[in-house]
């Protein structure tokens, strides 16, 4: 990922100086990149929660102790014991279980979407940077359109058109979700296109195509990481809201703002139903931002202090 | 500067076209129309009925009249009226256009009046007391969902203090006190997140600065500490830390839809959710409209206020 081109590195004749001192050879930019990342314990931190939800959400029958949809009549509204770690909801569903296949939902839809985003970002914010003129114009326009709707009332409004379920909630957010790695990418690519390296690969007859993915792209790429570290939270926030708000995803399908805005009403004499699913939204949101500053203090070299 | 003013104007007027365009479509594409939601339950509507409130509204138009209609008449500064009220449509806007605005506002007050004090301290003050109590509060601003936190705050106030502000809602020129009682938790449960991002990103800014080059000199000089934060240090971060202010105000307006919705406030993310279920075509385009126009303002605003500040950017 932060491996520069060999374009990049041809004038300074790489390999001879690689043989004269073998110890550079060590300190590739992905190893320096990881020892800075790792010196901050908060960044581990952010890592290991990441690492446990994407445990839950891909492993969340074995982690399960009982079904997410299972009602039981006769367990109705207990708090949580140890027969039922997190208590059970209205119609005695096991909450835990709800809980973690929860994690399954944030994270496919938080991952998925990013996933949706960064393909469309990238593809056309290459174009925009690398064409510019017309197209960079037309580009640029579309996306402060998208951009000056206020993100929510642009989900919402879609969502009546589409109706709500997994499939729309993940094609809304993807829909206004490629917009800052859009605008990066554009932004990085216009820092970047008047470099050497590029002028070089030019002037050799690379064509445009390999210049924009094999060169650029990889000098452009930390950023980007940065970037959907904090688009991927964004989404599964935006997901939570809306569920919230009851037009995300469907029951029985368990998601925590779902979880949130049903307990709404019974949060007075059952605390654990609005708790649970908040503290996993909370440390969803704090593992992706500790990840997310670890990352761009490593991969961002201005912001390095 | 005039021409930079005029590309940003005619960039903005594509931009609204283009969005007239999507809230347009959009609207057309929802499932439902306002026809059927009229005549309502009654399976027996005649098809003579339908067509008579169809023609009310010039909804058997074609397409490109009922968009050219709707346009000429806000180009003439008629917003048109609501389908369901028959009231105009500026009204409406006018009447919950304020609150929305007054809620950004607290919003922002809260967040730079906690966030700018606090990120200078934690980063004159780095690794004290205070850094590590605001670096938590950073991180915690930003997990803790707003909806939540809404909720939160309304159950703590309803449980310990017996105190809930009253659910109809006063204007702020009706009655201050009153208004700020139930302005001041959606304040706090919108602004959490940007007094959070702000707080870091004074605190990174700070640290940035105070490790420059002209700091050192300012201490060579022999000037206090306090006199190298006040006159180099925070005159320095102030740049940036604006711009981010500017830009979060945007954000904020936008965020208001969900807080709104939990305590009842009647604004313009309110109207245009309500306007959207009850297919009300007119009120959603127009609304959304103006609140994209003012988005565009705010941003605008923002960078000319940039510009003006920091002499090395250039209108470009």
């Amino acid at each position: 990922m932060m491996q520069r081109s060999p374009a990049m590195t041809a004038g300074l004749d790489a390999e001879p100086l690689a043989a004269l001192n073998p110890v550079r050879k060590e300190r590739t930019p992905r190893r320096q990149a990881w020892q800075r990342f790792s010196a901050n314990r908060m960044s581990l931190v952010g890592l290991a929660i990441v690492a446990l939800l994407l445990f839950l959400a891909i492993f969340a029958p074995l982690v399960a102790p009982f079904d997410y949809d299972e009602p039981d009549f006769t367990a109705a509204w207990l708090f949580p014991s140890r027969e039922h770690l997190m208590g059970t909801d209205g119609i005695g569903r096991d909450f835990f279980s709800r809980i973690v296949y929860g994690a399954r939902t944030s994270m496919a839809i938080g991952l998925s979407a990013q996933a949706i985003a960064l393909v469309i970002g990238l593809t056309l914010g290459l174009i925009a940077g690398l064409r510019g003129g017309r197209v960079d114009f037309l580009i640029m326009r579309l996306v402060d359109a998208i951009w000056a709707f206020p993100r929510m009332l642009f989900a919402i409004t879609l969502l009546t058109v589409l109706g709500s379920g997994f499939g729309n909630v993940l094609i809304v957010l993807a829909a206004t979700g490629w917009i800052p790695i859009c605008r990066l990418t554009r932004a990085q690519v216009l820092s970047q296109r008047e470099r050497d390296y590029v002028i070089a690969a030019r002037a050799i007859g690379v064509s445009e195509r390999r210049i924009a993915f094999a060169h650029l792209l990889p000098n452009i790429m930390g950023p980007v990481i940065v970037a959907i570290t904090i688009g991927v939270p964004e989404a599964i926030f935006a997901e939570a809201g809306l569920s919230f708000l009851g037009i995300g995803i469907n029951p029985p399908v368990p998601s925590w703002g779902q979880m949130v805005g049903e307990s709404m009403n019974y949060i007075r004499y059952y605390w654990h139903l609005a708790l649970f699913p908040a503290v996993m939204i909370g440390l969803t949101m704090l593992g992706f931002v500790l990840l997310g500053d670890g990352l761009r203090d490593a991969l961002d070299p201005r912001s390095r202090s | 500067m005039s021409q930079f003013l005029a590309r940003r104007l005619l960039a903005i007027v594509f931009m609204l076209f283009g969005m007239s365009v999507l809230v347009f479509g959009a609207m057309r594409l929802l499932p439902g129309d306002i026809v059927n939601l009229m005549v309502g339950m009654q399976s027996s509507a005649s098809a003579e009925q339908r067509e008579a409130i169809e023609g009310q509204y010039g909804l058997d138009r074609p397409l490109v009249f009922q968009y050219t209609d709707w346009m000429g008449g806000v180009i003439r500064g008629d917003l048109g009226k609501s389908m369901r009220s028959q009231e105009p449509i500026s009204h409406e806007i006018r009447r919950k256009l304020p609150v929305t605005l007054e809620l950004t506002f607290l919003s922002l007050i809260f967040a730079v009046v906690v966030a700018v004090p606090l990120g200078i301290i934690s980063a004159i003050r780095r690794n004290s007391p205070v850094d590590l109590f605001a670096r938590i509060l950073g991180v915690l601003g930003l997990a803790i969902p707003n909806f939540w936190l809404a909720i939160m705050l309304l159950l703590i106030a309803s449980r310990y203090f017996h105190w809930l502000p009253s659910p109809v809602f006063t204007p702020f020129f009706d009655d201050p006190i009153e208004n700020l009682q139930q302005m001041w938790m959606p304040a706090i449960a919108l602004g959490m997140v940007m007094m959070a991002n702000l707080m870091r990103m004074t605190r990174s800014i700070m640290l940035d600065v105070m490790g420059q080059d002209y700091i050192r000199v300012a201490r060579a000089k022999g000037l206090s500490e306090w006199g190298v934060v006040v006159k180099h240090a925070i005159k320095n971060a102030g740049i940036p830390v604006i711009t981010l202010i500017g830009m979060n105000a945007g954000y904020l307006l936008g965020g208001t839809v969900i807080i709104e919705q939990i305590f009842g406030l009647p604004g313009i993310g309110w109207m245009i959710t309500n306007a959207i279920f009850q297919r009300d075509y007119t009120t959603v385009q127009s609304a959304v409209l103006i609140t994209g126009l003012l988005f565009a303002l705010v941003n605008l605003c923002v960078d000319v206020a940039y510009a003006l500040l920091d002499p090395r950017i250039r209108f470009a």
